[in-house]
């Protein structure tokens, strides 16, 4: 029976702590700003685009870190330069990943035939994450790849919020939105990579988006909201793994999304109910 | 070819799948809903994964978990605002919230692994006669209700101001078709996994969109699209048994945008935009 304090003395814990809770952090700021630009569908398609990379990765003898970084980035830049170019960015980007997902599964079952069944390893871990058998490299990976982003998100903060929320003034005023959305775009890819090895590549969205959604209805200000996103993940990180950790039933990144979800839930709630008390 | 039966079960099912699903997607890119309808899609997977843990038919679960998902995530934005980014997290997260429920229910569940692959990759082989029938009569169900409301819905799409003064019912409009789309994607997601249903929503018609301007032809050419996408999709798939579905699937359609977007950049095509 594994005992609460024993978690904390255990290597494997304190290790999923770490990468965890920078892996919410970086969410949480990231998560924000997309639900702010109405871009949270192109972190859902990076999420698929990670399962590929991933498993390109395996077949050509890659690190798995190595091909989500360069597959997520890759084509998160490429997925905004698409949008630019169109009215209806999001069949675009639809369409694109189907078919890279469609790639991805041509890869599974070309490795599947390779035998010794790692493949299949590979799939469950990029989809569904591992944070509780998380390598010590990839720790060091997740620590310096989050702390990047955090750096970038802090210094970009300001001005990406301004021309997320205001784009013509925020030209009018000399801000260069079309270079700041290639580097949030950028930084958008690194993030998947990242939280792809803890949480999973179909978790991901879950962790970018309820945290984002709890503290946009708690503050109207962005950079408030941010701050909340940041707390609120890295809490559902915190709490999720505990209970992940004293429940050997419940896979982490499950407890951490759903408890994510529930805040979001009820904050939501109790803001429409405060929202009936003013009469709106 | 034909005279495999369960190939025939593939083109037929494969068939009607197609138009069903490619119709519906068509109003789903009109609308800006490819977020909507690839979580609808998405949740099919962990739905079927849950009722098989608890022992209940799979059907159930596809269905249940498309209609629940889109009860919490299929509200129509704020009035009088063209962008709720609450919308965005709440379909964000509803999509997540499947995924755990799955992924508990998989590690609950070890023999289940095993069908996690045919779940999300689908596999056209074992299509019954009663599984042919079923599709056909939830898809003839999802057609009709979608012809019957197509031109109060799509003038609610474009100009939700302009349907609201004439006295069109927008809300419920709006639930209907989200409503008719879960359907859709519940049956789709049987046959080709729920990966795939989300390729058959948004290609055909991004293609479509891509080949003609005028709105009506455009929904014609997304069904012939579709039809030609899996024909030749299970055609490569049959001949070169290397490639599954999904991929020989998504290549043919992205073979086709890939065409049909440099179709669309010609000066003659760009000129009629502007003058239509």
């Amino acid at each position: 029976m594994t005992t609460f304090l024993s978690l904390f003395s255990s290597e494997f814990f304190l290790m999923a702590l770490l990468a965890g809770s920078l892996v919410g952090i970086v969410c949480g700021l990231v998560g924000t700003v997309l639900v702010l630009r109405g871009e949270l569908f192109s972190a859902d398609a990076l999420s698929h685009v990670a399962f590929t990379g991933a498993l390109a990765a395996f077949l050509l003898g890659f690190s798995t870190g190595v091909g989500l970084v360069v597959s997520c980035v890759v084509c998160s830049i490429g997925l905004e330069l698409l949008s630019k170019r169109t009215t209806s960015a999001d069949s675009v980007i639809g369409t694109t990943f189907a078919w890279i997902l469609g790639v991805g599964t041509l890869m599974l079952s070309l490795s599947a035939t390779q035998g010794n069944g790692a493949s299949g390893a590979t799939s469950t871990a990029v989809l569904f994450g591992s944070l509780f058998t998380i390598s010590t490299s990839t720790v060091a990976f997740t620590v310096t790849g989050g702390v990047l982003v955090t750096v970038a998100m802090v210094i970009l903060g300001r001005p990406l919020i301004f021309s997320s929320i205001d784009r013509p003034v925020a030209i009018a005023k000399g801000v260069r939105v079309e270079v700041l959305a290639y580097g949030f775009a950028s930084l958008v890819g690194l993030a998947a990579a990242l939280a792809v090895q803890s949480v999973g590549a179909l978790l991901f969205v879950g962790l970018l988006a309820a945290p984002a959604g709890a503290a946009l209805k708690l503050t109207r200000s962005p950079f408030a909201a941010m701050a909340a996103s940041v707390a609120i993940s890295v809490t559902c990180v915190v709490f999720g793994s505990l209970i992940a950790g004293l429940s050997p039933s419940v896979p982490p990144s499950a407890a951490i999304t759903l408890l994510a979800a529930c805040i979001y839930g009820a904050v939501a709630l109790a803001t429409r109910a405060k929202g009936h008390q003013h009469g709106h | 070819m034909w005279s495999y039966p369960y190939l025939r079960h593939a083109l037929i099912a494969g068939s009607i799948v197609a138009i069903v699903a490619s119709v519906l997607g068509w109003v789903m890119v009109l609308r800006r809903e490819s977020f909507l309808g690839h979580t609808l899609a998405i949740v099919s997977f962990p739905g079927a994964g849950v009722a098989l843990a608890l022992g209940l038919p799979p059907q159930l679960g596809y269905y249940g978990a498309t209609l629940l998902a889109a009860l919490v995530a299929g509200r129509r934005p704020s009035k009088g605002k063209s962008f709720d980014p609450f919308r965005d997290a709440t379909t964000g997260t509803v999509q997540a919230v499947a995924l755990a429920a799955g992924l508990i229910a998989i590690s609950a569940s070890q023999s289940f692994i095993d069908s996690t692959t045919s779940l999300l990759f689908g596999s056209f082989l074992g299509i019954t006669t009663t599984d042919v029938i079923v599709i056909g009569l939830v898809g003839a169900l999802a057609l009709s209700i979608t012809a019957l409301m197509a031109r109060p819905l799509i003038l609610a799409t474009f100009d939700a101001t302009t349907a609201e003064a004439a006295g069109l019912p927008v809300t419920l409009l709006s639930a209907a078709y989200v409503f008719v789309l879960a359907l859709v994607v519940a049956s789709t997601a049987q046959i080709t996994g729920a990966l795939l249903v989300f390729a058959l929503l948004v290609m055909p018609a991004t293609i479509a969109e891509r080949l003609v301007t005028r709105l009506w032809v455009s929904a014609v050419v997304a069904i012939g699209v579709a039809l030609a996408i899996v024909w030749i999709g299970i055609a490569c798939s049959f001949f070169a048994p290397v490639l599954p579905l999904g991929f020989s699937i998504t290549s043919v359609g992205m073979v086709l945008f890939l065409t049909a977007s440099v179709f669309a950049m010609r000066p003659a095509a760009k000129a009629s935009v502007v003058t239509s």
